[in-house]
């Protein structure tokens, strides 16, 4: 029970989530009325969360600042579009995940054939996995995730929304999104058993 | 007398919903059936493992407060010049209606530019060198219309010339319309007229008219045709 605790990120109300979203509804139209307090109010609100979700992608400080504003000027630029009863952070995590993704995808692009081989050999070398081996294996094998089943762990984990929320930003029902994050979980608790049984052997 | 009984879920039917309710805890069905199975005990503690192990490995380094700071000055930067851009394209954008707008409000003065250009010259070509009969002598004063002016601190770099390219290019138009009509319509053969507005500059195509032609064309765009 204490270990379900520690673990369980701090779950919104239903109550919570709703006054969140009232709120940044209420600075989005004093935005659009022309207060650029209300601008700079939405960035403090949500910068770590965008840059720290960029960085999740991009693993580089850099280029998850330049996704953030990247992110955050799309989103204000886009806020007319924006419906009533739809929720900012929601639409800002979406865009910026966008870009992350876009990011990588460029990247991934642009990398030597030369690199890309070097990074497989790190990953086959797991006979000598130490902890930072096991945090990068942790990390690769969520890379390697399917892109709707990474978006939905990274958002559920780590920025901490509820389903209803992550559903949205995932473009799926409540219920696919559940499953997608069952699928990404089971996945890696392959990964980090796996790495565990090689620890174990190790010692 | 039936009854209707619920069968209670198998840990394969919950399967798929083990690992939300790890994370949330607000499943009662999963929660129920947990407490009563051993497997599925296990099975989510494994999970919430996984998930802590997940967070763990991803736990990014924090940064000062300072790193905030000059994060959200940057996105203010970049939102103020994605603005000026966009007042710029918007502005852009506008004039092309704008610019048709303007390439019509020039047609006038354009061809009545043409026409005033084309009337100073028997003050400073000799009829015998080919200038301008004395016939346009009449027609006039010397102060042209002046053509719609564009303020350049509104337009920059390279917009500027675009600007006034399309100005160029709408007013050339134009004033070929104008000889093209004007020329039409005093009986100049279509061939002819076509001559005159094809590929050359309309001011030169006029000064390689005679001199009738030069002067019923001119008479003609007087007369507004």
């Amino acid at each position: 029970v204490a270990l379900a605790e520690a673990l369980k990120p701090h779950e919104e109300t239903t109550e919570t989530a709703d006054e969140t979203r009232e709120e940044d509804a209420r600075f989005v139209e004093r935005f659009r009325r022309g207060d650029a307090r209300a601008f700079d109010e939405l960035v403090k609100r949500y910068q770590r969360q965008v840059f720290y979700l960029a960085l999740r992608y991009v693993k580089n400080d850099d280029d998850a600042k330049d996704i953030t504003q990247r992110a955050f000027v799309r989103a204000f630029q886009g806020v007319s579009g924006l419906r009533g009863d739809a929720s900012f952070r929601t639409w800002l995590f979406k865009i910026a995940v966008n870009l992350a993704l876009n990011h990588v995808r460029d990247r991934r692009k642009l990398r030597p054939v030369e690199e890309a081989a070097e990074v497989g050999i790190d990953a086959v070398g797991a006979s000598r996995i130490d902890e930072e081996q096991d945090r990068q294996s942790v990390l690769d094998a969520l890379d390697g995730l399917p892109p709707k089943q990474r978006l939905v762990l990274e958002l559920r984990v780590f920025e901490e929304l509820p389903f209803r929320e992550v559903a949205v930003a995932a473009g799926c029902s409540e219920n696919a999104a559940k499953v997608n994050f069952h699928h990404a979980v089971s996945k890696l608790k392959a990964l980090v058993k796996g790495a565990a049984g090689i620890r174990s052997k190790k010692s | 007398m039936s009854q209707t009984t619920r069968t209670r879920p198998s840990c394969d039917d919950l399967a798929e919903r083990l690992a939300p309710h790890a994370v949330a805890d607000d499943d009662d069905e999963v929660a129920v059936h947990v407490e009563g199975c051993a497997s599925c005990r296990k099975e989510i503690g494994a999970l919430r493992e996984t998930l802590r192990a997940v967070k763990d490995a991803a736990r990014m380094a924090p940064r000062d407060e300072a790193f905030w700071t000059d994060l959200g000055r940057d996105v203010r930067l970049a939102w103020d010049r994605a603005e000026e851009e966009r007042t710029r394209r918007r502005w852009w954008g506008l004039p092309r209606a704008v610019w048709v707008g303007l390439g019509i409000a020039v047609t006038g003065a354009a061809a009545l530019l043409l026409v005033l250009r084309l009337r100073g010259a028997p003050d400073t070509i000799p009829p015998e060198a080919g200038g301008p009969q004395s016939g346009f002598a009449g027609w006039g004063g010397s102060e042209g219309h002046e053509l719609p002016m564009i303020d350049e601190e509104d337009i920059e770099g390279e917009d500027l010339d675009r600007v006034l390219t399309a100005l160029e290019e709408a007013q050339d138009r134009e004033v070929e319309r104008a000889i093209r009509n004007a020329a039409t319509s005093i009986g100049i053969d279509r061939d002819a007229a076509e001559a005159l507005t094809g590929e050359t500059d309309p001011y030169e195509t006029v000064e390689d008219l005679d001199d009738d032609e030069l002067e019923r064309v001119l008479a003609a765009l007087a007369k507004g045709v």
